[in-house]
């Protein structure tokens, strides 16, 4: 059974976009709500708990946690912030797949394998490009 | 690897149609009558044309980067310009293929292929794609073909008489559609002719009323209750001359491998099933067709009469002869068993004791309603008896239901007699294909020893067989042979 990691690029590239769009939305709240310092202040300071809590709690504990064990008969995913979740799949069982990948996945690792099987959809994400190259031929089902 | 059809362009440049907001914010800007302006407008075509333009690129681009591989073991589509998706099904993993001919892509030689597999988002296809007639022959190529004059194959076309009594009784209830109708014709005459005359003349109304029913004679009936019931039967109308399109000229053809099913007037579809994938079959009766040994044939395909206003029917209407025959052919005859395992004699109250407790509800509160309003006694008399009859119906039909329901589970399939509603099924399962049994006891069951029965089967749609009245004894027999429990494991100790 071999076992797989999220990318930490991809979790420094999500953590810089949070970031990125939590001064943008900071900003847009300052300049159109500044007649009303009290209502503008309670706002940015929500919108700046959340992404900060997001970009350096939630994201790496998320990333932390995250990892999948393939072997030729199942794969397992385990996930989650705070409650763990374990999600097992027989290969056997699997119908289709679908795989999501974008143009700059080899330095993001913005990949996604979707795995359609009997009740239910297993995502697969997050993984490294060659990661995601090596589980999408295995898993010719 | 091919590409879609053409046409395909234009369902992709739809996406991008917004931006036809610039050329309109521009005529916007400069309508005015002056000729000047006009000329100004004119000039400044070129920034619509280049709108144009962008959006059929838009859509070219999108068509361009859209590729269906048909490999040696599975199907591929992979499509964007920028995401990349790929989306990959196995041949053997095909449950049903639908070529939809619509007659507007007919002459254009387009067919809208919808692909599905047991798996996928509840109600959709898991691919789709619109090709040329002959890139979809490649695809047939691929799918198990028919081979008709092989001993285990067969062609059944449905008799025309046959369709259109199957859009009859099947088009969004027809007894509902009906009785509602009737329901809001005769409240609102009945309502206006209280409205209108004094209260001394009640009775006269009454008879006035059942007179002109008798006599066919003109009564008026108000607008909006016209409207209504206009409305009603014109909805069943609509539903039936669909279901009428939809399932007319009807043919079956079916071989070991695959099973094809076309039907339509308009819009054509074929319907490529893989026999072995089917979940179940479902024998459906109602009350009157089953006093006739009159039934229709269901079958439970993940990507056959899945689809909003679709029918999973796969033989429409049949008798007990064809029925006997359509089931042989299918091989499914040995499914067709009696009864092994019945509801017990004192659970006759589990079927009948809903609709009979309506029924005591109803004329206590149309009594209760009558003794504060009498002068409105005729109304309430006649909504309450309009309403008693579908559940004195639905007692009738219950009692029938506890005398029919019935369970047998044999080697390696079951069949499972339940009735829903006021329909009856007979399900036709493998028993490898039940995927969860449940056992259900109320307060009053659990004291008298019965219990309800769950059935749930591999299905895309997930639907529940409920079967009432068991003895816990023969349900948990009917559990140790679908191999949930083992021999001496009890259900109830869990």
């Amino acid at each position: 059974m071999k076992e797989y990691y999220a990318d930490k690029t991809c979790l420094t590239v999500m953590r810089i976009a949070v970031m990125i769009l939590t001064v943008l939305i900071i900003s847009v709240v300052s300049y159109f709500l500044a007649f009303i310092p009290i209502i503008m202040i309670i706002i940015c300071s929500v919108f700046f708990i959340a992404g900060f809590f997001t970009a350096l709690v939630y994201l790496p504990v998320y990333f932390r946690n995250m990892r999948y064990y393939i072997s030729d008969k199942k794969i397992v995913k385990v996930s989650g912030f705070y409650f763990i979740k374990t999600q097992t799949v027989k290969i056997s069982k699997i119908q289709y797949t679908t795989t999501v990948s974008t143009p700059f996945a080899r330095l993001e690792g913005f990949n996604c394998i979707m795995l359609y099987a009997y009740g239910g959809m297993l995502p697969i994400a997050f993984v490294s490009n060659r990661d995601f190259t090596e589980i999408a031929y295995n898993l010719k089902v | 690897m091919i590409h879609e059809h053409p046409l395909k362009i234009l369902k992709h440049a739809k996406n991008s149609i917004w931006l036809l907001i610039f050329p309109i914010l521009r005529g916007v800007r400069t309508f005015s009558l002056d000729f000047d302006a006009f000329y100004t407008w004119i000039t400044g075509g070129w920034f619509d044309l280049l709108v144009l333009i962008a959006i059929l690129g838009f859509g070219y681009f999108r068509w361009l980067f859209t590729w269906i591989r048909l490999g040696n073991n599975h199907i591929r589509v992979i499509s964007g310009i920028f995401v990349k998706k790929r989306t990959e099904i196995p041949y053997k993993n095909i449950t049903a293929v639908t070529a939809q001919h619509s007659f507007y892509l007919r002459p254009l030689k387009a067919v809208r292929v919808y692909v599905d597999t047991a798996a996928g988002a509840l109600g959709t296809n898991d691919m789709t794609f619109l090709v040329h007639r002959d890139e979809f022959k490649k695809l047939q190529k691929k799918l198990p073909k028919i081979k008709t004059g092989e001993k285990k194959s067969f062609k059944y076309r449905a008799k025309w008489y046959n369709i259109v009594f199957f859009s009859f009784v099947f088009s969004s209830s027809l007894s509902g559609a009906v009785y509602v109708a009737a329901l809001i014709f005769n409240a609102g005459r009945i309502f206006t002719d209280i409205m209108k005359d004094d209260l001394d003349d009640m009775y006269k109304i009454a008879d006035n009323v059942s007179r002109n029913m008798s006599a066919g004679t003109h009564v008026d009936i108000p607008t909006p209750a016209l409207i209504l019931g206009f409305i009603v039967i014109g909805t069943w109308l609509l539903s039936f001359l669909a279901n009428l399109f939809r399932y007319s000229d009807f043919i079956i053809k079916k071989d070991t491998h695959i099973m094809r099913i076309i039907s339509g007037a308009f819009t054509r579809r074929v319907y490529h099933i893989m026999p072995e994938k089917i979940n179940y079959l479902d024998l459906r009766q109602s009350f009157i067709t089953k006093l006739f040994r009159v039934s229709s044939l269901n079958i439970s395909c993940s990507g056959y009469g899945n689809g909003k206003n679709e029918l999973p029917v796969l033989l429409p209407v049949l008798t007990r002869n064809q029925a006997d025959e359509a089931l042989e052919m299918l091989e499914f005859n040995k499914y067709l068993v009696k009864r092994k395992v019945k509801p017990l004699k004192t659970s006759v109250m589990s079927y009948a004791g809903q609709p009979l407790t309506i029924v005591a509800v109803i004329l206590v509160l149309s009594l209760i309603f009558i003794r504060f309003f009498p002068q409105f006694a005729h109304i309430a008399k006649y909504i309450a008896v309009i309403l008693e009859i579908p559940f004195i119906w639905l007692v009738i039909v219950k009692l029938y239901a506890y005398m029919t329901t019935g369970i047998t589970v044999e080697d390696d399939f079951c069949c499972i007699r339940y009735s829903r509603f006021y329909a009856f099924h007979t399900i036709m399962a493998d028993r490898s294909k039940l995927v969860k049994i449940q056992m259900f006891q109320d307060i009053i069951d659990k004291k008298t020893g019965r219990c309800r029965l769950d059935f749930y089967f591999c299905s895309e749609n997930p639907r529940v067989h409920k079967v009432k009245g068991l003895s816990v004894k023969d349900a948990q027999k009917i559990i140790e042979q679908f191999g949930v429990l083992e021999k001496g494991e009890v259900m109830d100790e869990f």
